[in-house]
């Protein structure tokens, strides 16, 4: 006798669901973890894709949503699509999975190939690309905290910090030439700065989790890292130039403190 | 007060070294030029002949902003051991040498004006800040 889906009691549903699904990504060899489990839903998390792939079989739904996201942002961004649990479920399931693993490799490859193309365009200014993303870094089986994401990405650089707590959580990234600071905001934003040694700022990005087109956080942290390496690169190499200059100053009794570093003045 | 030294002819002398010059006042006891002694120090000294003095002496002033890095070349004198054109060679040729130097440090500053631009950084805040990031 055929027993009907929809006389299935909802925790045995949900079973029913998640047997499929893990059976059906261990035979399509892809790697998931739960990132979260209880009686109402259980939320899988796809790996091997620059972009997170989402199915939360649940309760509430009655079925199973999958979606693509961009890590960390909790956005759906891209295509999500819904198996509603009913007898056709395990017709529809295969079809709907493959096309849905067919999705979020399509859409990691055009992200992949957008950043790619970003790092070009950067590198003819950036010496040092920021140091790639472990995946043990950019997928977790549970949410992790910017916090967490901000002193990870810099323990995994080796990176010296100072972080002080108070309303903002801050990060003082030790550098020579200049202050690379990281706020924390109790809102969740999350402002990327780098100051001069006399306070004056030479860039600022602010990242807002709401803001739905806004990169990952450790996508744009990297970023931050990046353009400072890059800064610390470009200063050290001006200060080898501004020690020529003082030489050339020190062996001609010029008075090197009062030189205009426009030399405007001198030539217009 | 009488003059026993011989009258020199400093438009003759100029015009030997072929250093350009402008006559920018002139009377019966001060002469004032404006030379153009290299191509990038256009505007760089000025220099004063006082036919009065019984020391020939003359003074040599420099703008401002050159104040500021060198020290003024002025009052320089005649002596027994130095002549008139002996100090004016002197002079010229610290000129120069002052004048390569600001070619070289321009050279440079190029250079970093360049790293700037190649890395997308703001010459002008640099400029501001310049001072504290050397002592780094």
């Amino acid at each position: 006798m055929k027993i009907s889906y929809q006389h299935q009691t909802t925790l045995k549903k949900i079973k029913i669901m998640t047997e499929l699904f893990e059976s059906a990504l261990e035979t399509r060899n892809i790697k998931f973890v739960k990132r979260f489990e209880n009686d109402e839903k259980i939320d899988y998390l796809i790996q091997d894709y620059s972009l997170e792939g989402i199915i939360v079989v649940s309760k509430e739904t009655n079925g199973a949503k999958l979606y693509i996201n961009i890590p960390y942002t909790d956005l759906c961004l891209f295509s999500s699509y819904f198996m509603k649990f009913n007898d056709n479920f395990k017709n529809q399931f295969d079809g709907v999975l493959d096309y849905f693993l067919d999705q979020i490799q399509k859409h990691s490859n055009k992200f992949n190939l957008y950043l790619e193309m970003q790092k070009r365009s950067g590198e003819s200014t950036t010496p040092k690309s920021p140091a790639p993303i472990s995946p043990s870094n950019s997928l977790h089986s549970q949410p992790i905290s910017p916090s967490t994401t901000i002193e990870s990405i810099l323990t995994e650089r080796e990176i010296e910090f100072e972080k002080v707590e108070g309303n903002n959580i801050t990060y003082n990234i030790k550098n020579n030439y200049f202050k690379p600071v990281i706020y924390v905001f109790p809102n969740g934003e999350i402002s990327f700065c780098i100051l001069s040694n006399t306070g004056n700022r030479i860039s600022a990005t602010v990242w807002d989790p709401k803001n739905i087109h806004a990169p990952s956080l450790d996508r744009i942290l990297n970023h931050f890292l990046g353009q400072f390496e890059s800064y610390y690169n470009a200063f050290s190499l001006i200060k080898e130039k501004l020690i020529e200059i003082k030489a050339i100053c020190d062996y001609n009794c010029i008075r090197y403190d009062s030189l205009d570093m426009d030399l405007k003045n001198y030539t217009d | 007060m009488e003059n026993n030294k011989p009258q020199i002819d400093i438009e003759s002398l100029l015009k030997e070294r072929e250093i350009g010059y402008t006559k920018i006042y002139s009377d019966e006891n001060q002469r004032v030029y404006k030379l153009y002694i290299t191509s990038m120090l256009d505007t760089f000294v000025q220099l004063e002949f006082d036919v009065q003095g019984t020391d020939a002496s003359f003074y040599i002033r420099m703008p401002q902003m050159y104040q500021e890095l060198v020290d003024p070349l002025v009052w320089l004198q005649e002596s027994n051991e130095s002549t008139f054109e002996d100090v004016l060679d002197e002079f010229v040729s610290q000129t120069k040498k002052l004048a390569e130097c600001f070619f070289k440090v321009k050279d440079k500053l190029s250079e970093i004006k360049f790293i700037f631009k190649s890395y997308d950084l703001d010459y002008e805040d640099f400029i501001s800040t310049s001072n504290n990031f050397e002592k780094n």
